[in-house]
């Protein structure tokens, strides 16, 4: 795993500063705990910018965005600005951008890391049922046992070395 | 991606953001006027009025009286006006460029955001030089629709028999004169041009602002200069006053000589010294910093002199606008003094060298200080974390606030007094007839004070942001 990590960061560092954006647009989708949406953009607004970005019209864009949202349940703050959103609903805004290009990974820092349990339950439900669906891998980094528990495959590190299961364990 | 998808986002901003762009569009709209005054006074048709002197003897003479300024009716003044005008679009294109800075933190974190959803440098380059382009763009055209406003409003002939006003006899032939010349119309291309001129520099500008801003999709970082700064400022100065040297030697009767080699080597020697000037700032401020660190041990002072050799060019872009308008001020009462003296301008009175010397100087003294205004202030709000962490460590409000008059001051001071030389130098250089250079020593104190307490004023009211903005609960905002 590891020499295919390092196969797969010297591949990516190979390209140029414009190919890696194109690749962040088209096969990954990046998801934080907070700050990635464009506070002065709506939220589909913010959903179809990656497809915007790709060359898209505005019509098609738009549309796909709005049935993005609709899949996360947050239809109806399509036309709010994220600082008139709840934590959850900006996340979920922010998966719904994330997955609009139908990414083939997703990457997910602590996606949770500033919501509340239950608006947390709702976030990684979503997640994985939309990624199932869509077939997107999704690399979640967590602190969160509970986030944890939603994976199909979990990974332990401790000061950047893996932990085998023995020591996950321990 | 589509290029109105760019426009969109360049404009898609808060309050902030739009501030920003009405004030980027107001400079340009000033540039603008200006330019378009100047090409005005340039375009003038050249006046010839015949005297009859009686017994069949007549004269020709290259002055009229269709204006109510001895400025403009005098054809060998218009070239000074013009060019007097030309130089006013310095600070007020200068102006639109410090006023798009304005809220570029947040505009920056913007594009970092976008950048995050898959836009590539190329395309942030183009979202962030679009705002202000287009800005400035729609500033021009305002900027022409107050220029034609202007002269419909102010195309009001009065009577006046300029015979008798000159010798204080009672009127007899009166005549129609404008205020302003709104008679005349320069090429429609020159309003192109202008246009096209305008939006271009702010294009450029806008595109050297952002060459120190590198928009990741993680994080905006902003590049300081932090190398030892040289002192080729002073360079461009000699070489300012070398060329101007030259200006002076080339032979003013010949044709090809009027037309390229006068006017490119006039514009090189002005624009090197107002450069030149405008540049010393940085590297002044420093050495006047280092000298402050080591003999001055108080807390106000050290913390100045730290920021200030920290990033020397931070402090000191913002002074620019204001030094270029010390030195055209200085240039000017140089010039008028001259002037005053009977030496040239025979035809020009003394009350109208007066009248647009005070308009040149009160113009670009209240642009400079509007944009002093804007930097310091955009500054604090830069700072305003690193700021509050020294409230919250125990830095009373007082020090902070001798800290920021200082940081405005120590730079400035010599600055403006380096301004004031070299403007006076400039015209000197260029005097045919002797004049002691104490001449005009007033006036040039009055505008060398007057700077620097501008300069003391703006840090002054920026000192209100400060305690606003340096509340301990900024460190815990994003």
């Amino acid at each position: 795993m590891t020499e295919s990590l390092l196969e797969a960061e010297g591949l990516v560092k190979s390209l140029r500063e414009r190919d890696r954006s194109r690749l962040r647009r088209t096969d990954f989708g990046v998801l934080f705990q907070f700050g990635q949406l464009v506070a002065e953009l709506t939220a589909a607004e913010n959903v179809a910018l990656p497809l915007l970005l790709g060359g898209a019209r505005w019509g098609q864009a738009e549309a796909k965005a709005r049935e993005w949202l609709d899949r996360f349940g947050v239809g109806d703050v399509a036309g709010a600005v994220p600082t008139a959103m709840s934590g959850g609903q900006a996340q979920r805004v922010a998966l719904a951008r994330a997955m609009v290009t139908s990414p083939a990974v997703l990457f997910a820092d602590e996606p949770t890391g500033a919501l509340d349990s239950l608006a947390s339950e709702q976030v990684l439900q979503v997640l994985t049922a939309q990624a199932r669906a869509h077939n997107t891998t999704v690399v979640l980094v967590t602190h969160d046992a509970t986030a944890a528990a939603y994976a199909d495959r979990e990974i332990a590190m401790r000061d950047g070395t893996l932990l085998t299961s023995a020591e996950v364990a321990r | 991606m589509r290029p109105s998808t760019l426009v969109k986002l360049a404009w898609a901003g808060n309050r902030a953001d739009w501030l920003r762009l009405v004030f980027t569009a107001c400079g340009a709209a000033m540039g603008t006027i200006v330019l378009l005054a100047a090409a005005t006074v340039h375009w003038l048709p050249p006046t010839e009025l015949i005297i009859e002197l009686g017994e069949g003897a007549w004269s020709i003479t290259h002055t009229d009286h269709r204006y109510a300024t001895s400025l403009l009716n005098d054809t060998a003044a218009r070239p000074v006006v013009a060019a007097a005008l030309l130089l006013l679009t310095l600070p007020a294109l200068a102006f639109a460029g410090q006023s798009a800075r304005l809220g570029a933190p947040a505009r920056d974190r913007r594009l970092a955001a976008i950048r995050l959803a898959g836009a590539t440098p190329g395309q942030i380059r183009f979202v962030g030089v679009a705002e202000a382009t287009v800005a400035c763009f729609v500033g021009a055209l305002l900027g022409i629709g107050c220029y034609l406003a202007i002269r419909v409003l102010a195309h009001r002939p009065v009577l006046a028999d300029p015979w008798a006003e000159s010798t204080g006899e009672p009127p007899r032939n009166l005549v129609p004169r404008l205020p302003l010349p709104t008679d005349a119309l320069p090429p429609l291309w020159t309003f192109g041009a202008v246009v096209v001129a305008v939006t271009a520099v702010a294009a450029l500008l806008s595109a050297l602002a952002l060459r120190r801003v590198t928009v990741t999709p993680l994080a905006v970082r902003w590049r300081s200069r932090q190398r030892p700064l040289r002192w080729w400022p002073l360079v461009l100065i000699a070489v300012g006053f070398v060329v101007l040297v030259v200006h002076l030697t080339i032979d003013r009767q010949n044709v090809g000589n009027q037309r390229v080699l006068l006017p490119l080597t006039g514009w090189t020697a002005v624009l090197s010294l107002i450069f030149g000037v405008a540049l010393c700032a940085a590297p002044l401020g420093q050495l006047v910093a280092r000298l402050t660190r080591r003999y001055m041990r108080r807390p106000g002072p050290m913390l100045a002199a730290k920021w200030i050799i920290a990033d020397p060019w931070s402090g000191t872009r913002s002074l620019a606008i204001l030094l270029i308008s010390v030195f055209i001020g200085a240039a000017a009462i140089r010039g008028i003094t001259y002037a005053e003296a009977g030496l040239v301008f025979g035809w020009v009175t003394e009350q109208d060298v007066h009248r647009f010397g005070l308009f040149v100087l009160v113009v670009t003294l209240v642009v400079a200080s509007a944009g002093l205004l804007f930097a310091m202030v955009e500054g604090m709000l830069t700072r305003r974390r690193a700021l509050a962490g020294l409230i919250a460590a125990g830095t009373p409000h007082g020090t902070l606030a001798r800290a920021v008059l200082m940081q405005a001051l120590l730079p400035g001071v010599p600055a403006v007094l380096l301004a004031v030389v070299v403007g006076v130098a400039a015209v000197a250089s260029a005097e045919t007839q002797p004049l002691p250079l104490s001449a005009g020593a007033t006036e040039l104190a009055l505008l060398g004070g007057g700077a620097i307490a501008g300069i003391a004023l703006a840090a002054a009211v920026s000192l209100i942001v400060l305690r606003a903005s340096v509340a301990v609960d900024e460190l815990r905002t994003e």
